[in-house]
């Protein structure tokens, strides 16, 4: 018996020994050379070979069948060839024609696309895919480090932060700084103010955007490629596409993900009885005997026995999760794009957590022949779950005035509330901003006649925010259920354009293209508010008293832009290319004194590996040169500005019972918008059939007319006006490289390097001195020959050793003892040299790990809350870097004698700035780490699965830098009054310059995708 | 041609709608919408006397105080550096009440330009009255801004030194600082024409008696005798003195009253700073601003003295001892800015100074003591000295006036008349009456090339 078993097994063993062919064969591409390296792959199995020097293969031990071979290469098209195995060997050449693709991708620009190759501007193109991987608080974020000349600073870790988005440096000091964000062709509503700042944050009108839907991100960057967005495309312009059906049939796929969430650095404060100890150390200097006192009334026995860690009651670690489904259906008729998901993002803070529920339906219709519709269609819901932060409270009052002699609660079990307890705050307040946001276009393409081609649009970009707020008893004092309120704003934004286009190929040499069109755009705001006593809970849930509220209108804002553009396209053979732009803008913004806004452009590129003397040159695959020239403009300034106001008909203020009318502020009628000079010139390369690309870019952007929110004198009747009246000026250099470095058929290894130095100066501020806008925390100015937020600070020069005292420097560098105003000057600045990232990318069989470092050099921090937390005693707790301060004569120390009075120092009030507090802001930091695992293809087949994905992803994982303070990385939301304030605050004053702010997020996830 | 038609039809469909652009904003109105009759100006008119009655609703007041020596260091913010003498030009507590000052007087400035330029209509009853009240008013303002922001009437002899803006006209330009002198010409010369052109009853706002006591009051810091003496004379029979003793309590039926700030009730309550610092909810715990042991001990020296009762004293013997004023408890109440008592006191001090018609005089300051104490056993001897008759007006005047913001004003007076070189005879809570802190200093907003900052500090 067992001797049949074995020959029949070593029968089978032979036959299949001997029915195993070989397939062979050389790969060559269309030059006639030999192709190294490419990899052969029979499909549906794991069988393949790597081609050799001589470009031969050879795939052995194959049976008897039909088989598909796969052949790619870099920077060759991947080809397949069918090979039928009989009884003997196969040898098979296979001819790999030039890839086109990366030349022939296509690129989203103003009203349209073009091919990579076409484009004459400074475009950056993000996949989708990059973004959704990344688990960030909003998906701007997750453009950090992958685009030169973008510096993205995410504001804090806060749930859904916003961040701050500068491209090319900063050249707007009141008006804002930020691009236009343009989804699907809509110009969304962008305010980050709509609701001013609460709690340290303002409102991020972009977190509601769902990262799963997008399927490419570009970013327009000079006047070529901006100018078509006219006076609103100088600070750049970010194009958002959202995916669409494409393909055969349906597809369908499911993602989910889970994750932790931790702070990236813990203040390091100190417990009660240090606290004392150096409370008690500042009255002995200050030459007082006996106990010193303590705030919060309370006695030393108390103080003693309370030893609070505010900081572990407002940090947690927090947990995220997440799950997206999408089905997307391709077909000759219809293209659709289904996608639902729910994001749970918990941040580190206790109670703070950003929800977003979102749905989008994307169709193509191809109607008739001549008639295309396309319809964007998403709904998404943001509830964001605050809390006080930063200045307001929360993990901020841990780092400041929650002291840890206070105790959590009385002997008694009632709340503590002599002095800051931001747990008793937390736990007697709610506290959620939901956001209603619908996001509608529908696009109608027309193609009546040969080469012209109709595309009109017309969009609506709806927002329903609702700040709903609760206050319990213990809070407002009221013997009732609480208090609540709720601030509502709607925004209403509606727009259209319509373009007509017109191709026309003549002799197959020329090709021309025309595009005229003409858009107009309006933007309403509502805004209410209601209130009541006597209320258990947020409005939201206790519909019935919100019937009940009080409600009281508030002052809306309105705004329209009404524009016409052309642009015209010519290239000679697809090797030389030449563009035209012109828009020309009017808006309800700018004084009847500059109604029409005109914005042309002019650019031109050759792609030089196209002509003969460069054909079958060894080492560049691809050359292209490209310059241009162009005016762009920023009209994000409010919408008043030019009128002289006066308080309203109805308002209900009265004196002696009769009524009042005043004036509200001065009129401008030459408010407008601020143009931008920009020069652009690039040369994109490729270096062995493309497995090196580097392009490198230098610009020069002239910004004149700049608008500032001035702090004109006081005894005008005034203290605010709105006036073009500066100059800035930003040029750099951006330089990109992709590599690949190894390709083998087991392991990859390629490099994406982007890094870009802006040198930004302000030219000219008028008539007005430094302090006419002033930033941070009254530490940034403008001076001009200096940046945009330049530090402007009395110089600290050292701690006294025989007094403790500290020396400052005056004006002429000279030491002394006296603080003087006068002696303030230029000493740093908020924004970095050079900002790039680093990505890597490795893959080993089924595993993939990419890596991604990004940084930032040469900027300045001023770490204005450590003033009261390292040297002055006040009702502040300290944190450790205070034990380095002057205790004795002859002490050498970095912070001077501990005092609670601040004229020791001789300062005129507790809040003087010097540059102590100043330090060197570069960072490098890593970023993401993501390590994956593809399922392969035979395992998915068996799944009746298309590929399956396993990942986990590491966050803000290590940082390298000198700051000693929390987190290199500060975007601090802007507060202040006037929209002057908020944007120049912005500008000035939000990077880099910390006030209490919690430092960013670190998180850990693990992700699963599966499409079928 | 179907191309032509085509484009054609495009080009058609871009429209241009001009209106779409003219988008106004809410909740506000335009100036040429909202300034058309007279009834607007006297809108704003009202205005005016609604943002006024605001920032001297204590505020003004407040300052004062701290640069004296009536009140306890405050226990932080901004005003903490006033209280030292140390202001510079980023105290935003002070920039915010220079700023609010001065609006109004654009306000008043603005109303004046709309008067004569012809635009408006207006009857000249109406023109007259008006150009009074707006006069008046914009003196006042410029009273309070000099005296707190400059060294005072008589620092030198030919008052040639640094004063501040005067702002008679509409103007979006910088401009440079006028001498004190010139200040003080400018307002003497807004008041004689307010006084002339003012009724002489004007339902709760200003009148001519309500002008002519701030004359009497500019005179009266200028150390000119004869003038307070004149318009005293004229005054003061006008009006009866009111046995209350606490003025804070009645003062727009006080007989005394000549010009006071309205409030009619809690939502509308002209006091708010006087109450937010000094009201005492909870007798063991002190009020937000306390006062200084000088004033307390001088307040309640004599306990027969009625006056002596609004004092209060919080852990007495402790190291946390402090003090307390109970006259601004009520939860809204009427300003009294001008009445009798501060004219009976100017003239009693006047005439012993002059050495003339002492008889008046020892009467006026009688009339307060026995008020005081509700009988005459305190009162001063019909041969009492013109030295001594001086000194207890400046007693009842501290006694009388406390967190009025009197006291400065009045001790830098007197440092002019009696200790003109500073030589440290008249000192305000310790330092010399003439040092430089005791100016506040003026808003950064001011750096232009036009104007020249005031020196800081010197007050240790």
């Amino acid at each position: 018996m067992n001797i049949r078993l074995l020959s029949i097994f070593l029968l089978l063993i032979i036959s299949t020994a001997a029915s195993a062919q070989n397939i062979k064969g050389t790969v060559k591409d269309a030059g006639g050379d030999a192709v190294i390296g490419a990899t052969v792959q029979v499909e549906g199995s794991s069988y393949g070979a790597v081609t050799d020097v001589l470009g031969f293969f050879e795939v052995k031990k194959l049976r008897k069948d039909n088989y598909k071979l796969k052949i790619s290469s870099v920077g060759l098209a991947t080809t397949f060839k069918e090979v039928t195995l009989g009884e003997s060997d196969v040898t098979i050449t296979v001819i790999m024609k030039e890839d086109r693709k990366q030349m022939d991708e296509l690129v989203v620009v103003g009203y349209g696309v073009q091919r990579k190759r076409e484009v004459t501007g400074a475009i950056s193109k993000i996949g989708g895919k990059e973004l959704n991987d990344l688990p960030v608080p909003s998906f701007e974020a997750a453009l950090q480090g992958k685009a030169p000349g973008v510096q993205i600073t995410v504001g804090s870790g806060l749930a859904g932060s916003a961040s701050i988005v500068r491209i090319r440096g900063i050249s707007s000091i009141s008006a804002g700084g930020d691009p236009l964000y343009v989804v699907d062709g809509i110009p969304i509503t962008q305010d980050y103010f709509i609701n001013g700042n609460n709690g340290g944050m303002n409102n991020n009108p972009l977190a509601t955007i769902n990262p799963d839907d997008i399927e490419s991100v570009e970013v327009l960057k000079d006047a070529a490629a901006n100018a078509i967005y006219g006076s609103r495309g100088a600070n750049g312009v970010i194009i958002i596409t959202t995916k669409r059906g494409k393909g055969k049939g349906w597809k369908l796929g499911a993602q989910m993900k889970a994750g932790v969430s931790l702070p990236t650095a813990r203040p390091k404060m100190l417990n009660n009885q240090e606290w004392m100890q150096l409370n008690q150390e500042a009255w002995e200097n200050d030459g007082f005997a006996g106990a010193a006192p303590l705030p919060g009334g309370l006695t030393r026995e108390q103080a003693l026995a309370n030893n609070t860690n505010w900081v572990d009651e407002t940090i947690q670690t927090g947990s995220k999760y997440g799950f997206n489904f999408s089905a997307t259906k391709g077909g000759e008729k219809v293209n659709t794009y289904l996608n639902f998901s729910h994001d749970y993002n918990g941040s580190y803070l206790v109670g703070n957590s950003y929800i977003r529920t979102a749905g989008r339906i994307n169709l193509d219709y191809n109607a008739t022949q001549w008639l295309k519709i396309g319809i964007n269609s998403s709904i998404s819901r943001g509830t964001n779950n605050r809390v006080n932060a930063a200045w307001s409270g929360g993990l901020g009052a841990a780092m400041s005035t929650a002291l840890p002699i206070y105790p959590v609660k009385n002997a008694d079990g009632t709340w503590f509330r002599s002095g800051n307890n931001p747990t008793r705050m937390m736990e007697n307040m709610l506290w959620q901003t939901t956001e209603l946001r619908a996001l509608n276009g529908l696009n109608l393409t027309l193609t009546p006649i040969k080469d012209v081609v109709i595309q009109g649009q017309t969009s609506y970009d709806y927002m329903d925010q609702k700040d709903d707020q609760w206050r319990s008893s213990e809070i407002t004092g009221n013997a009732n259920k609480g208090d609540a309120s709720r601030g509502m704003s709607f925004v209403k934004n509606f727009n259209y354009f319509i373009t007509a286009s017109y191709l026309k190929t003549i002799n197959e040499k020329h090709s021309i293209q025309v595009l005229v069109g003409n858009e107009y755009q309006r933007a309403n705001t509502i805004k209410r508010s209601a209130d009541s006593t006597n209320v258990g809970g947020l409005f939201k849930d206790n519909y019935q008293d919100y019937l009940e509220a009080r409600f009281l209108s508030q002052p809306g804002v309105n705004w329209g832009f009404l524009s016409y553009f052309a642009r015209a396209n010519y290239n000679y053979k697809q090797k030389y290319f030449v563009q035209g732009v012109f828009r020309t803008d009017a808006s309800s913004r700018f004084g009847s004194n500059y109604r029409w806004a005109s914005f042309p452009s002019l650019s031109a590129s050759w792609i030089l590996s196209e002509e003969n003397f460069m054909k079958g040159n060894k080492v560049f695959s691809f050359l292209k040169l490209r310059a241009g020239w162009g005016k762009t403009g920023n009209a994000n300034i409010p919408d008043d500005a030019r009128y002289a106001t006066y308080s309203g008909s109805s308002n209900n203020v009265t004196y002696n019972g009769q009524g009042t009318l005043f004036p509200l502020k001065l009129e401008n009628r030459n408010v407008r918008w601020e143009t931008t000079n920009n020069y652009d010139a690039a040369i994109e390369a490729g270096f062995f059939k493309d497995r090196l690309t580097v392009e490198v870019d230098v610009y020069r952007k002239v910004t004149s007319d700049v608008l500032m929110f001035l702090t004109i004198p006081q005894s005008i009747g005034f203290s605010q006006y709105w006036d073009n009246v500066g100059g800035i000026l930003n040029q750099g250099i951006e330089f990109s490289f992709k590599s690949k470095n190894i390709i083998t058929k087991n392991f990859q290894w390629s490099t994406n390097f982007n890094v870009a130095r802006n040198f930004n100066e302000i030219t000219s501020i008028g008539v007005y001195s430094e302090d006419a806008v002033s930033g941070g925390t009254n530490d940034t100015r403008v001076v001009v020959g200096q940046p945009v937020g330049t530090n402007y600070l009395i110089r600290w020069s050292h701690v006294d050793p025989a007094t403790g005292k500290p020396v400052y420097l005056d004006i002429n560098g000279n030491q002394t003892f006296d603080y003087d105003n006068k002696n303030r000057t230029a000493v740093g600045k908020i924004i970095p040299d050079a900002i790039g990232g680093m990505t890597n990318t490795f893959r080993y069989k089924q595993w993939d790990m990419s890596v991604l470092v990004i940084f930032s050099l040469g900027s300045n921090i001023y770490e204005s809350s450590q003033k009261r937390q390292s040297t002055l005693i006040t009702d502040w707790n300290m944190d450790e870097r205070v034990y380095d301060r002057w205790q004795k004569p002859g002490d050498i120390a970095k912070y001077p004698r501990l005092t609670r009075d601040f004229r020791t120092y001789d300062l005129p009030d507790e809040w003087s700035n010097t540059t102590l507090w100043l330090k060197d802001g570069s960072y490098a930091r890593l970023r993401n780490l993501t390590i994956g695992y593809n399922m392969a293809s035979a395992r998915c087949k068996k799944m009746k699965i298309s590929s399956m994905r396993i990942s986990a992803i590491a966050t803000n994982l290590f940082t390298l830098t000198n700051f000693d303070g929390l987190d290199p990385e500060i975007g601090r939301d802007s507060e202040g009054s006037g929209a002057g304030n908020l944007n120049s605050s912005r500008n000035l004053g939000s990077q880099n310059i910390s006030y209490l702010i919690p430092p960013q997020e670190k998180s850990f996830s693990v992700q699963v995708s599966v499409e079928f | 041609m179907k191309k032509i038609l085509i484009i054609g039809v495009v080009l058609l469909s871009m429209v241009s709608c001009r209106k779409w652009l003219e988008i106004k904003p809410e909740d506000s109105q335009l100036e040429s919408e909202a300034v058309k009759s007279q009834e607007d100006l006297a809108k704003i008119l009202n205005s005016c006397y609604d943002a006024s009655a605001n920032h001297f609703n204590g505020r003004t007041q407040f300052f004062n105080e701290l640069l004296g020596d009536n009140l306890e260091k405050p226990q932080s913010g901004f005003t903490t550096s006033v209280w030292f003498r140390t202001t510079n030009f980023f105290n935003s507590d002070v920039s915010g009440l220079y700023g609010d000052l001065y609006n109004v007087v654009f306000r008043l400035n603005f109303i004046l330009l709309k008067l004569e330029d012809g635009t408006i209509e207006v009857n000249p009853e109406f023109k007259k009255r008006v150009t009074g009240e707006v006069k008046f008013l914009r003196a006042m303002i410029h009273f309070e801004i000099v005296r707190l922001w400059a060294q005072p009437y008589g620092f030198k002899a030919d008052n040639s030194h640094l004063g501040i803006v005067i702002r008679d006209k509409v103007s979006t330009s910088p401009k440079a600082r006028a001498t004190v002198g010139e200040v003080y010409s400018f307002i003497i010369g807004d008041l004689t024409e307010a006084i002339d052109k003012m009724e002489t009853t004007n339902n709760n706002y200003a009148t001519k008696d309500a002008g002519k006591a701030l004359l009497a009051k500019v005179y009266f810091q200028m150390n000119d005798y004869e003038k307070v003496k004149t318009i005293c004379n004229e005054l003061i029979p006008n009006y009866t003195m009111d046995t209350t003793l606490n003025r804070f309590s009645n003062a727009l039926t006080s007989s005394e009253n000549i010009f006071s700030f309205v409030s009619t009730g809690v939502g509308d309550n002209r006091a708010a700073t006087y109450i937010n610092n000094y009201r005492i909810v909870n007798p063991s715990n002190p009020s937000p601003i306390r006062l200084s042991k000088s004033l307390y001990t001088e307040g309640v020296s004599d306990t027969s003295d009625k006056r002596s009762k609004y004092y209060v004293i919080f852990n007495p013997g402790d190291a946390s001892e402090t003090y307390g004023i109970t006259k601004f408890n009520a939860d809204f109440f009427s300003n009294p800015i001008s009445y009798l008592t501060q004219l009976k006191l100017m003239r009693a001090e006047a005439l012993g100074i002059l050495n003339s018609d002492l008889v008046t005089g020892i009467d006026d300051v009688n009339d307060v003591l026995e008020r005081a104490y509700g009988s005459n056993i305190k009162n001063l001897p019909t041969n009492t000295s013109a030295t001594d008759l001086v000194f207890m007006a400046r007693k009842q005047s501290r006694l009388e006036f406390p967190c009025e913001g009197n006291r400065v004003q009045d001790l830098k007076r007197i440092g002019v008349k009696d200790d003109p070189n500073g030589t440290g005879t008249v000192l305000i809570r310790g330092s010399k009456w003439n040092c430089a802190g005791l100016a506040l200093q003026f808003p950064v907003s001011e750096n232009t090339d036009l104007f020249i900052f005031n020196t800081e500090g010197g007050c240790e």
